[in-house]
């Protein structure tokens, strides 16, 4: 069982072949070693060596190491806390004990994040989230203001300009993370941009002239907004669509018999079983149409006052408030 | 010629020889050198009379501790299996984990040698395994504690956020 070691005369090869420490090591091994580091170590190897650093920072690195974070840790959970008049922003982190406990937090202290007592958080993907200040009045503008994205992992954080209604979103093929939609209504009215990323920007193009976007919905593989017909001068076209996977724009219709909006009836996109949908009602009719194969189907149509207000996790069921009746899960 | 076959006489325990880069002869049984993929892609193609490996860039003191740890994990997968054939319970998968535990808790060069060794050699268990501890290692440390521990040069008096 046991080897058997014999020297040889005539040494086929000589030399020590020893290793004198991590920097002699290959490339690839380094790259392992770093890939099974959670990222609190990882924040303080990047400050080794720049080699490290680049490394850490490579996009391909990034990208395999969050995937087998996914696979291997529980998932995160964060509490975060407004400091009141400091501006401030505490961030406490919940680890899962098992069986659904959660203990032992510790307080992160990021600095760069100044909120007030009102903000949202916008959205997340991909351990990064978008949170923003209450909304500011300008030119008759909603705005929130000011949009941080922040990794609570790294404690990084990047602030970015005034947006109408912020959302992140990822590229599901390259893993792109976008930030959307961001508006410069102080350069020209007519001209909206869509921010991508932190620092790259895509024009809406020529035809696609109008004035506001709301109810934005963010799908798969999709993200939409409805063209406020009211403000609209030249586009007849009433939502516009913006495609994650190619990143091109385009707008469909409304159904034929949805109407022009008054302060009657409203509407709201929101994802449903699966995909875009259209929720029209006014004081007695609710109605819920479909996006299937590029065309609208009506689904549902109830005889009710209904005000819709989102979906169940897995959009298979619609929320609303019914007058008299309170908080209830329909259709 | 007269090696002709003969199925009533026990064959012995076929070996493969590994010679280190320092000249030394390692007989091994065959099932442990293929724990090596490396071995194994090219044991086809040798001779049945010329299974010599050639090891460049292995030391003899960290092909000892490979042969070792090889020698082991063949051992325990043989009365792991064999326990769960005769569906009999068994803390094999347990043990190991603690052998291997232990196996790995060695000095930094050495770890380093067996880092090398195990990735020349493909040995995935071992390469992971050296890696984790590596990881380990690093886990918990300020950046100058990793630079002391692991002999890195620090290189980066710019701030590297100025840098990128």
């Amino acid at each position: 069982m046991e080897s058997s070691m014999v020297k040889r005369n005539t040494s086929c090869c000589t030399g020590e072949t020893r290793c004198k420490g991590l920097p002699y090591l290959p490339f690839e091994i380094v790259f392992e070693i770093l890939l099974v580091l959670p990222v609190e170590s990882l924040v303080e190897c990047r400050m080794v060596c720049k080699d490290w650093y680049r490394l850490i920072h490579n996009p391909h690195f990034v990208d395999l190491h969050m995937s087998q974070s996914i696979s291997r840790e529980q998932h995160r959970r964060y509490v975060l806390v407004p400091q009141g008049c400091s501006h401030k922003l505490s961030i406490y982190s919940l680890v899962e004990q098992g069986d659904n406990c959660w203990s032992a937090f510790e307080e992160i202290l990021m600095s760069e994040i100044q909120v007030g007592l009102y903000f949202y958080i916008f959205g997340s993907c991909n351990g990064l989230l978008c949170i923003a200040q209450d909304c500011v009045y300008r030119r008759g503008f909603a705005f929130v203001d000011p949009v941080l994205i922040c990794n609570l992992s790294t404690r990084e954080c990047v602030k970015l300009p005034a947006s109408t209604d912020p959302l992140i979103v990822t590229n599901p093929i390259t893993r792109k993370q976008m930030v959307m939609p961001k508006i410069h209504p102080e350069v020209d009215l007519l001209q909206q941009d869509i921010g991508f990323g932190y620092d790259q920007e895509k024009a809406l193009g020529e035809d696609l002239n109008f004035l506001m976007l709301y109810t934005g919905v963010i799908g798969l593989e999709y993200y939409s907004w409805i063209i406020n017909s009211l403000a609209s001068r030249s586009c007849l076209d009433n939502i516009l669509v913006f495609n994650i996977h190619s990143e091109e724009f385009s707008t469909i219709k409304f159904p034929p018999s949805v109407e022009v909006e008054t302060e009657e009836n409203s509407r709201l996109l929101m994802n449903f079983k699966g995909s875009l949908a259209l929720v029209e009602y006014d004081k007695s009719n609710t109605r819920v149409w479909q996006m299937i194969n590029d065309n609208w189907i009506c689904h549902t149509m109830i005889n009710l006052v209904f005000f819709p207000l989102g979906t169940n996790i897995n959009d298979s069921k619609l929320w609303g408030v019914q007058p008299q009746r309170g908080m209830s899960l329909a259709l | 010629m007269k090696d002709s076959f003969n199925p009533s006489i026990e064959p012995p325990k076929k070996t493969v020889t590994l010679v280190s880069s320092d000249g030394y002869d390692f007989e091994v049984e065959e099932e442990v050198a293929l724990e090596s993929q490396v071995i194994k892609d090219g044991f086809e193609d040798k001779a049945v009379d010329d299974r010599e490996y050639l090891l460049f860039n292995v030391h003899s003191d960290t092909l000892e501790l490979i042969i070792k740890y090889c020698e082991k994990h063949v051992s325990s997968r043989k009365s792991i299996s064999a326990a769960a054939a005769s569906s009999s319970s068994s803390n094999g998968e347990e043990a190991l984990k603690e052998w291997d535990e232990h196996f790995i808790s060695v000095d930094t060069n050495t770890l380093y040698d067996i880092l090398m060794a195990a990735d020349y050699l493909n040995i995935k268990s071992l390469l992971d395994l050296a890696i984790q501890k590596v990881a380990d290692t690093i886990h918990g440390r300020s950046p100058e504690q990793i630079r002391k521990k692991f002999n890195i040069e620090n290189d980066s008096i710019i701030d590297p956020w100025a840098s990128e």
